[in-house]
């Protein structure tokens, strides 16, 4: 379980937040969308990706840092 | 049109009665009243018949389904079309039935109009038309579908008479273009002369109008198109391939015959073979130019399919051109064709709305009236991507303060997708809103389908508002009957719902699944009960439908569910197991299958109502049965086979005859050929009729039951007969259309030509039988041994030795990948010592006898009979050094055991080798009298069906006996063949005048034997590294310099230099540079 950091490019709504599989929505300086949270592994990374694409949203950035204790249980 | 009935029933006005006449003998009228029982009795003989009643005409054809019996259909031509009924059994067909079904049919409004694609025979159109549909709908009049999901009585109409016919056929082109577009020619034409090259990408994200683009071109391009629109669904090789070929159909419905047909084997090939298949019969389609266009390729995930793409792309005939429309840059080879200028290319840059075309767009397509300035504001800040213009133009139609809304559009373009969206929805009648997001869980709509999801009516009137207000719905046909929302649209209102009423969702998705399931569409159904999601009735549906599933191109689909599900979950539920494993079983994993069955057996008690363990454990005993029986042990198989054949009743037809089929082995396991066995594979094989509905296991039934007959007529030693039957195989293959040429035909002729020592076409046929096992025809393990025996045997009758030893190690390793029964090893080894024999290794072959635990005390069975003949063989050679010893004696003792089983049980096959040993052991033993005796008898019951190698493969004793034979005048013709077929002429002259051309010259064994032959083509080509080796041992190096060279040992240097002589079949360097420049191998 990694935590990922998600930029794409305008705003979007907050209540996307479930489509993006329980992923928060925040804003950045430029108001550009950042999806932040945990995914238990790479394939559902590229399943949010691919929902990023369906949506036609361009993807700014994708990164990755170690889960904290607890949410690796 | 079928074809005119030779008979007429025909109401006659003025008696008041009808009459039956048959045209074909002066309009004689028969004596039959239509309605009685001679009516009846008379109409199962006939298959169709003219009816003109008092409400109309009709056709009246019979179909005949194995099995089932006989159903009725009934054809009328009205307006051009074709139009189809079910009429029901036999029984059914009153005068009165047939009045109300001509009535119907003549009245313009009957309630299904009914058309087929095209105005051909319907039977033969069905074959035609339905045949890339019949793999997933289970309305195609199937077997399948008849001898599981519906009731026998009945049958469902043809697949045409459907209302889902639309479903299906809705993919196989592209959503309907709406009336007002925008004109976009500077794409259409790029997209035309894109047909110049092999491929057209088109790839931009969603909304930017690719479809509609692609529809626009195939409106105007003039050229045939072949489309598929793809779904996730569509993952599954086989469904995608079927598709695929059902889609060139449209175009030619010639293409594709046999890769179809492999399609629908249990065991498909990797899908580079079928797009080879293809690809062969594009080369050679007389289509002029058109192009494949598969839409929405970003779907597609399995690599397989992507494999079978890029092979396609790298074999595709100049006439095709193949469009790809995607979110996504598919993984092919696009840099190499992009190189080769192969590639057209039209992405979001290109796809994008200029200002005019939005102002287009704006006006003729959404109505809205705006000044040029609102116009270059909504392109901008849309940045031309169409589903954001068409979203702000709803937003902004009939709101009379256009300006004030523009400032709203701050931020990127996806922002206003965002905003819109929810703009457009909450702009709606709350219904309109309630419609959409409930239905948005659907990838297509129907209003039925909508009905019962929404629990609403008038659902269908809802969608035809939906698409006149542009509001991202698009029809499917032309009927209008089914719609998909445009995906991303569709996107935008899950989201919406999974946010406003996510408790909804599982339910909507029950609902669906019901829907599905009612109409018959599982495969659907499941998906739906997988996504609610609603485990219980998943398991049920896959369950009750396994076999139709699998059939239908879907195992990969439903195995992939299956592996999301718990094991523990799977491994409780016993019909679960049993499901599983006969997917598996279709997917080529026997193993695997095996391990489910146990579960299925050790859970089967967890089964109520408890009468039902019975049922399931007689399924669980016949799949056992299938798999043991390809994998070769048939003595466990025939076993089980027997006892799940005798209470099947209640089983779809298809199984019960598997289990027959294989039951009816029981002759190989006893060796017993006399009367009884031969009837009833008769049976089995006569009909031809499993084949004119062909599916998989009717294809399995009735290949393996011809087989079974010539292996039958083989043991009985009439080779001539067991040919015949081959041919009669072929034949049967040919006339159904795209069957392929069966391994176990090639096998069993290549054998027979061996035999006859026509050894060029023995070697060819069990070469392309060796082949054919890399093809889905699955083929029984002892069978394939067999096939590679004759084939080891054939290269030692060439002097190959190494060939033939290293024919017997391949057929270890495919043994062993393929999971082979211990038995067909046991033979693999037999046959290994029977060649090393052959070769002179007496030392080892006596090591194997040793070995083997077979003793002269013995018992034989017939199962071992193969390794009784040959321990005698070795016993004769070891008395050939040692006459006084044991070993003739022993020998004679196993012998003459092995013949009072084959003379009690009919098997005239073995009686020959048997005698043939015999004289080879009286010989040994001096007795050349009783030699010559036992020589005479097999000689006379060998001649009349041309044995050949019989004799000739037991070398000089046997040569010195033939000839001793020939002073004697016994059988001269024949024994001079035989002779000659040693490369020997006889020594002294016949009682009587010998005919080199006599009686037999017809047969195959007059032809001379080949040794090896200085141009033949290598039977195993070298591979690179040997080519290496090969490349410098030609320029003289040594092996220790070949060594140095290649940086490999010398040991290493030799393995190879002896696999090379044992390719090119020399014994040394000289010789082997000498072949391989005779072979060009250089």
């Amino acid at each position: 379980m990694y935590m990922y950091e998600i930029r794409v490019q305008g705003h979007l709504d907050q209540r996307w937040s479930a489509w993006f599989d329980g992923l928060t929505i925040s804003y950045d300086a430029d108001d550009n969308t950042v999806l932040h949270g945990p995914l238990v592994d790479e394939a559902a990374l590229h399943g949010v990706l691919i929902k990023v694409r369906d949506l036609a949203l361009p993807l700014l950035a994708v990164s990755r840092e170690k889960a904290d204790a607890s949410m690796q249980t | 049109m079928p074809k005119a009935a030779p008979y007429r029933l025909t109401w006659i006005p003025e008696h008041g009665i009808y009459a039956l006449r048959d045209d074909q003998q002066h309009e004689q009228t028969l004596p039959v009243a239509p309605g009685s029982q001679e009516w009846f009795a008379w109409l199962t003989g006939i298959p169709s018949f003219t009816f003109s009643g008092q409400h109309g005409q009709l056709t009246v054809r019979q179909e005949a389904r194995r099995g089932t019996g006989a159903y009725w259909y009934a054809y009328h031509r009205r307006g051009g079309k074709m139009l189809k009924r079910y009429l029901g059994r036999t029984a059914d067909l009153t005068p009165a039935h047939l009045e109300e079904v001509a009535r119907e049919l003549a009245a313009p409004s009957a309630s299904h109009p009914t058309q087929e694609p095209t105005a051909r025979d319907p039977l033969q159109g069905t074959a035609q038309a339905e045949l890339p549909l019949r793999v997933f709908t289970s309305d195609s009049g199937g077997v399948d579908a008849d001898a599981e999901s519906r009731p026998a009585a009945a049958p469902r109409q043809s697949v045409q008479d459907d209302p889902l016919h639309h479903l299906l056929m809705s993919k196989l082109q592209m959503p309907r273009l709406r009336t007002r577009l925008v004109p976009r020619s500077h794409l259409t034409q790029r997209l035309q002369q894109g047909t110049e090259q092999a491929l057209t990408l088109v790839s931009a994200p969603a909304g930017f109008g690719k479809t509609t683009l692609l529809a626009q071109w195939i409106a105007e391009c003039g050229l045939p198109v072949a489309c598929l629109c793809l779904e996730p669904e569509d993952n599954d090789p086989v469904r995608f391939l079927s598709y695929v070929i059902g889609a060139l159909r449209m175009v030619d419905a010639h293409l594709g015959a046999t890769a179809l047909a492999l399609l629908r084997t249990p065991q498909p090939p990797p899908p580079e073979t079928v797009m080879a298949l293809l690809s062969n019969d594009l080369m050679r389609s007389s289509t002029g130019d058109f192009a494949l266009v598969l839409d929405d390729y970003h779907l597609i995930t399995a690599e397989p399919i992507h494999r079978a793409l890029t092979s396609l792309l790298e074999h595709m005939p100049p006439l095709m051109h193949l469009i790809i429309g995607t979110r996504a840059d598919p993984p092919l080879p696009l840099a190499r064709l992009r190189a080769r200028g192969q590639l057209t290319e039209l992405r979001a840059t290109e796809l994008r709305f200029g200002v005019a075309e939005a102002d287009a767009f704006l006006e003729e397509v959404m109505g809205l009236h705006l000044t040029p300035q609102d116009v270059a504001t909504l392109q901008a800040r849309t940045e031309g991507w169409i589903a954001g213009l068409q979203l702000a133009a709803l937003s902004l139609q009939g709101r009379p303060d256009v300006s004030s809304f523009l400032p709203a559009f701050t931020g990127s373009h996806r922002f206003v997708l965002d905003y819109l969206s929810e703009e457009v929805l909450s702009r709606q009648p709350i219904p309109v809103q309630t419609f959409l997001l409930q239905t948005s869980i659907l990838s297509r709509l129907s209003g039925s389908l909508c009905d019962t999801v929404t629990g609403l009516e008038q659902s269908q009137a809802m969608l035809e508002a939906l698409d006149r207000a542009n509001l991202f719905v698009a029809a499917l046909d032309d009927e209008r009957e089914w719609y998909r929302y445009h995906h991303l649209f569709a996107d935008l209102l899950r989201s919406h719902l999974q946010q406003s009423e996510p408790a909804l969702i599982p339910d909507l998705h029950r609902r669906a699944s019901a829907w599905y399931e009612r109409h018959d569409l599982i495969s659907e159904a499941l998906q739906h009960a997988f996504l609610a999601p609603d485990v219980v009735n998943a398991i049920r549906l896959i369950e009750q439908h396994t076999h139709a599933l699998a059939f239908r191109g879907q195992a990969h689909t439903v195995l992939n569910w299956l592996h999301a599900l718990p094991d523990g979950l799977v491994r409780t539920h016993p019909r679960l197991c049993f499901s599983h494993a006969l997917l598996l079983v279709f997917t080529g994993h026997l193993a695997e299958a095996l391990l489910r069955l146990q579960e299925a057996e050790q859970s089967a008690s967890h089964i109520s109502p408890a009468d039902e363990v019975q049922g399931l454990l007689k399924m669980v005993a016949n799949v056992q049965a299938y798999i043991l029986f390809l994998q070769g042990d048939l003595a466990s198989s025939v076993a089980l086979a027997e006892q799940a054949a005798d209470q099947l009743a209640e089983m779809p037809v298809h199984v019960r005859e598997v289990a027959s089929v294989i039951a009816a082995h029981r002759l190989l396991v006893s060796g017993d050929v006399r009367h009884g066995g031969g009837q009833r594979v008769a049976r089995l094989a006569s009909p031809h009729e499993a084949l004119s509905d062909v599916f998989a296991m009717e294809v399995f039934v009735h290949l393996t039951s011809i087989l079974l007959q010539a292996r039958l007529l083989r043991l009985q030693g009439r080779l001539r007969q067991a040919a015949t039957t081959y041919e009669q195989m072929a034949q049967v293959q040919a006339g159904h259309e795209g069957a392929l040429i069966h391994p176990g035909y090639c096998f069993g002729l290549g054998e027979l030509c061996y035999e006859w020592n026509d050894l060029d076409a023995a070697e060819r046929l069990l070469q392309q039988g060796r082949e054919g096992l890399r093809g889905p025809l699955t083929l029984a393990a002892d069978s394939i041994a067999a096939g590679y025996a004759s084939l080891a045997r054939l290269h030692q009758a060439r002097k190959q030795h190494h060939n033939a030893l290293a024919l017997l190690d391949a057929f270890v390793q495919l043994a062993n990948e393929r999971q082979f029964a211990p038995a067909q090893l046991t033979f693999a080894s037999t046959v290994r010592a029977h060649v090393e024999l052959m070769q002179g290794h007496l030392a080892a072959v006596v090591g194997w006898a040793e070995a083997s635990g077979l003793s002269a005390e013995d018992e034989p069975a017939y199962p071992r009979e193969r390794e009784y003949l040959t321990f005698a063989r070795v016993r004769i050679a070891q008395g050939r050094e040692d006459p006084p010893g044991p070993f003739l004696q022993d020998a004679q003792d196993v012998l003459a055991r092995l013949l009072s089983d084959a003379e009690a049980k009919a098997r005239i096959g073995s009686v020959l080798e048997i005698l043939v040993l015999r004289t080879l052991a009286f010989a040994a033993q001096g007795n050349r009298t009783q030699a010559l005796t036992l020589l005479e008898r097999a000689l006379l019951l060998a001649e009349p069906e041309g044995y050949v190698r019989l004799f000739v493969d037991e070398g000089e004793p046997m040569v010195a006996l033939l000839r001793h034979a020939y002073a004697r005048g016994i059988a001269p013709d024949y024994v001079a063949t035989l002779l000659s077929a040693f490369g020997e002429q006889p020594m002294a002259a016949p009682s009587r005048a010998w005919h080199p051309q006599g009686p037999h010259s017809t047969f195959h064994h007059s032809v001379p034997v080949h040794f090896a032959q200085p141009s033949a083509p290598l039977v195993e080509p070298l591979t690179e590294r040997e080519l290496e080796v090969l490349r410098l041992l030609v320029m003289g190096q040594s092996n220790a310099e070949i060594a140095r060279e290649l940086i490999i040992t010398v040991g290493t240097v030799k393995r190879h230099v002896n696999s090379i002589y044992g390719k090119l079949g020399v014994q040394s360097r000289t010789q082997a540079v000498a072949r391989a420049q005779t072979l060009q191998l250089l």
